[in-house]
């Protein structure tokens, strides 16, 4: 035997040194292990935290995480009651879920064991299977570390000093790769859609400015509304209230987005271009539209598509209705809105402008005349005061102002206005009368955070130099000899918690009157529908109530032919909720007239 | 044995007979059916039968976007984990062109390293396993155990890491990292000159590897032969030094290189090459300079148009990641060339004419991972 032989053959017994000590193995009863801190286990989800976005789902690759129906929780606006359910068998434990989770609900553990012979109960709820992962949280979602963007792209606007100089747009919009950087923040979750009136197809048009198709996006907007550019202008954008990544950061700015889709195409005749609809072939069937605002255009802009003849009947020289009218031009220019008008006039809508129905054209001719009628007639009537010298000179209320200066006329106004109101018509009469070169002072009697006007107005305000007087009662308007505004007088009130339960009421300080010299008063407390042009027979069968004509789910009235949408027909009063009822209206008047679906 | 000695045979006629080894077979370590035909004990043809853990990672790369796609390299040669993450996000980076922090590029290198270690110490406990030693395992797997603490610690995760992704890694490393690397080493360095005692001098385990299963060099560059397996041989083809990626450019190391290109030397091999990477790794753990974590990248990662292809050396040899993008958020084709596969193709020319109890042992030499081969 060789020596290398021996050695090969002694060497091994080296091992023997292990012999006399204790084993590397787990000894029975078993040692529990515990995880590092960074310990990727088990899922761990705050329920109440948790929007059920599904980004979680969606970007999981091994598809371990299915949203399901939890019935302790209530689906909502914003929130789509659904909650994430992983399954253990498919997990990988990658923790990408955790990176795109928005809210930050959604946390791994330091449990990794669980042993069961039944394959369902490795389908676990996170948060609710497992309520003692919270105390074990190892790897977290951090706004840093997060994969989502939380910073929106800012938008560019002119300064407080230069806006008041004149009526120029205030918004200066987003340039390509803004737009496209913006988009890319989205994560198509979809809770816009559920919370915008006329689900919007919100993740695709945005998803297309993403991938820089913006013609693609612009079609997709025009798939259920006529107005885009008009909405993204102004629109109320209850859809950026829910964005998921909203919930802890700014939410994609969606209707600057829709903005910035709809600038692409510069005129009518470009947008009849890229949107391309089809047009089907006259169907023979006649409908009517009172009131060329947002639900009536809706309404006519899809049946039209349809093959109806559609005829709205306008009584004002300019189509739009309270966006026309009512919203200023810094907000929404003339050249915007004439645009989207002549498209819409471009695929076959007839728009019979200065026609009012009940004085010019009665509304049991066009009754007779059409096979279905659509009222989109709004609320133009302003409330009043109903204080004492309210019938002053200067006295006037903020819709009417604001119609005058949109058509382009002049009213006197004086270099100090008093504002009555808290909502957008009052900050835009403010705003508007300050670029007439007037010192405004708003007065609303409950406090600025209660006020109803978007947050951006009221800062857009007090940036031009407005003044908010909160807690404010009018009580007065004193005239001078000439019957003219001379001051307004007002208490001072103070919130008193409401014993029902409700929002903080104001309760007027006695003896705190306060006087406030004005030129002009202007009242912005709501407005009231006119249905004067209804014959009684009309007024018998459409049935209203505190002050709206009651409709079904498909904006029918009581009158089988008569449908009604907008302002005067839905309790939320705002742009895209009347474009929404048009295009309700639409659909259920071409299941009438020609049945199917 | 060898076939030399192999000359006097029975008398009477032989029959050729065909018989299954795999797909459940403890010598395949995974899912992998070979066929052999076999004559008596001599092997007469082996035929690789894949497909049995086939996952198709290459197609679902097609719809996935990549930082979803880092994580499934995790799962095909699972004890490279973190090189064959390194390899994807090398890819995409190349496509982004964006370049990651030194202290990134060093952390890398750090971990591919401790996970060639960790590889080649179970390759090494099973490689005794497969020859008669049990003892082996045992020892391999208390050593291994602590990269496995040292991964868990700084990574979250013992087997499947996903801790690069694209720009940089996950979160930076945990603070005891140092600390407990710099243990290991010392440990191992110890431990190490226990494993020639206690297997690679043992006589009985080069009766079973010295002399048997030769593969020339001309015949691996030919099978496209990678790793160790491939420099026993003298193949130069060490892509760490070939084409350095992370921070191999700034490291001192050899690279072995074997002359015979029998079972022994592609074993030798790696027991080498775990000291190499211990002397890579004490080069850099003191040195670990400070940097960003991860480079500003989207969270949907668009590659340009255009091909992308990014190789490392993994424990078992070349990966090669190759990517055809269209712009899009996934890419239009994903290839990986991995080392498994191609060792494979060589299995039937190097077994032939040996026993069938050699065919273990060269199939232990050669480390297959079976979902690195099927993927």
């Amino acid at each position: 035997m060789s020596f290398f032989k021996l050695k090969g053959t002694l060497r091994p017994l080296t091992a023997l040194k292990q012999f006399a000590k204790l084993p590397h193995t787990l000894q029975y009863p078993e040692i529990p292990v515990e995880a590092s801190d960074r310990y990727r286990g088990f899922h761990y989800n705050e329920i109440d935290v948790c929007i059920g976005c599904g980004n979680c789902s969606t970007i999981c690759m091994n598809e371990a995480i299915d949203m399901v129906d939890v019935p302790d929780v209530d689906g909502e606006k914003g929130d789509s009651g659904l909650r994430p359910r992983i399954d253990y068998g498919r997990c990988c434990y990658c923790a990408l879920c955790v990176d795109v989770c928005p809210t930050g609900s959604l946390a791994m553990t330091k449990d990794f064991l669980h042993v069961d012979d039944n394959p369902d109960n490795f389908l676990w709820l996170a948060g609710i299977a497992n309520p003692e992962g919270k105390e074990k949280l190892s790897y977290t979602s951090s706004i840093e570390e997060s994969l989502n963007d939380f910073t929106r792209i800012p938008m560019a606007e002119l300064e407080g000093k230069e806006r008041v100089k004149s009526f120029a747009e205030v918004v200066l919009g987003y340039s390509k790769q803004q737009a496209q950087e913006e988009a890319a923040r989205c994560i198509s979750c979809g809770l816009c859609t559920e919370a915008c009136p006329d689900h919007m197809h919100i993740p695709e048009y945005i998803n297309a400015i993403a991938a820089a198709k913006d013609a693609d996006a612009l079609r997709i907007i025009y798939d259920n509304n006529p107005l885009p550019e008009m909405c993204g202008k102004v629109c109320t954008r209850r859809c950026e209230d829910v964005c998921a990544i909203g919930t802890r950061g700014e939410p994609v700015a969606i209707r600057w987005l829709k903005r910035y889709a709809t600038e692409t195409a510069i005129n009518a005749q470009m947008t009849r271009e890229i949107v391309d609809p089809e047009i089907k072939v006259p169907n023979g069937y006649k409908v009517s539209v009172i009131g060329a605002g947002p639900s009536g255009l809706t309404a006519a802009y899809y049946l039209a598509l349809k093959g109806y003849s559609v005829t709205i009947y306008e009584a004002n020289p300019k189509a739009g209705g309270m966006t026309m009218y009512g919203i200023p031009k810094y907000r929404f220019p003339i050249e915007s809105i004439d645009k989207q008008i002549q498209y819409i006039q471009s695929i076959g809508v007839q728009i019979n402008f200065n026609t009012k129905v009940g004085k010019d054209i009665t509304f049991k001719e066009i009754y007779d005349q059409s096979d279905a009628v659509f009222m989109g007639v709004g609320f133009p009537k302003a409330w009043t005061l109903g204080i004492d010298g309210e019938d002053a000179i200067g006295s006037m209320q903020a819709v009417n102002y604001l119609h005058i200066i949109n058509s382009d006329e002049d009213v006197e106004i004086g270099n100090k206005v008093a504002i009555i109101g808290g909502g957008n018509v009052a900050i835009d009469a403010a705003r508007v009368s300050a670029r007439m070169g007037a010192e405004v002072t708003m007065l609303y009697r409950r406090r600025v955070k209660d006020m109803p006007a978007d947050r951006e107005e009221i800062e857009g305000a007090e940036d031009e130099g407005i003044k908010i007087e909160p807690q404010a009662i009018p009580i007065k308007i004193h005239k001078d000899e000439n019957g003219k505004v001379k001051a307004i007088e007002y208490l001072k009130a103070e919130m008193v918690p409401d014993d029902k339960g409700g929002r903080p009421r104001p309760v007027a300080i006695e003896g705190s009157n306060t006087i406030l010299e004005v030129t002009s008063v202007m009242a912005a407390i709501g407005q009231q529908g006119d249905y004067s042009f209804l014959e009684d027979e009309f007024l018998e069968r459409i049935k209203v109530e505190r002050g709206r004509f009651i409709v079904d789910e498909n904006q029918r009235t009581g009158d089988p032919k008569i449908y009604a949408g907008g302002d005067s027909a839905n309790r939320t009063a705002d742009a895209i909720s009347a474009i929404a009822d048009g295009f309700r209206a639409c659909k259920a008047i071409d299941r009438m007239l020609m049945g199917g679906e | 044995m060898r076939q030399e000695e192999l000359t006097i045979r029975p008398q009477g006629k032989t029959e050729e007979y065909f018989i299954n080894m795999g797909p459940q077979h403890p010598a395949t370590h995974g899912v992998l059916r070979l066929l052999l035909t076999l004559d008596g004990e001599i092997v007469k043809k082996v035929d690789p039968d894949l497909g049995y853990i086939h996952r198709s990672i290459e197609k679902m790369t097609e719809h996935d976007t990549y930082r979803q796609i880092v994580h499934l390299t995790d799962r095909m040669d699972y004890l490279s984990a973190h090189i064959n993450n390194e390899a994807v996000c090398l890819a995409v980076e190349k496509g982004l062109e964006i370049e990651v922090s030194d202290r990134v590029k060093v952390v890398r290198t750090i971990m591919a390293e401790l996970t060639r270690l960790s590889s080649h110490m179970l390759w090494w406990g099973v490689t005794g396993m497969d020859t008669g030693a049990l003892t082996t395992f045992m020892y391999a797997f208390r050593d291994r155990e602590m990269i496995n603490d040292i991964f868990e610690e700084t990574c979250g995760a013992r087997l499947t890491m996903n801790y690069f992704v694209p720009g940089g890694m996950m979160w930076d490393i945990h603070p005891n990292f140092q600390k407990r690397v710099k243990e290991f080493i010392a440990h191992f360095k110890t431990k190490l000159p226990e494993y020639d005692l206690l297997l690679s001098d043992n006589v009985i385990f080069r009766k079973r590897t010295e002399g048997i299963g030769f593969l020339t060099k001309e015949d691996a560059i030919s099978f496209g032969v990678t790793g160790p397996g491939a420099r026993a041989s003298g193949v130069s083809c060490d892509i760490r030094k070939k084409q350095p990626y992370s921070a191999y450019d700034r490291v001192q190391f050899k690279e072995i290189l074997g002359t015979v290109g029998d079972t022994f030397d592609r074993y030798r091999m790696r027991i080498l090459e775990m000291w190499e990477s211990m002397h890579i790794i004490e080069q850099l753990i003191d040195n670990i300079p400070e940097g960003e974590i991860q480079a500003k990248t989207n969270a949907v990662i668009k590659l340009p148009k255009g091909e992308f292809y990014q190789r490392v050396e993994t424990a078992r040899g070349e990966l090669g990641v190759h990517i055809i993008s269209d712009g899009k958020k996934s890419p239009y084709r994903m290839h990986f060339r991995s080392p498994g596969f191609a060792n494979l193709s060589v299995i039937d020319h190097v077994a032939r004419g040996w026993k069938v109890g050699d065919l273990v042992a060269i199939m232990a030499t050669f480390d297959f991972v079976i979902p690195d081969i099927d993927r």
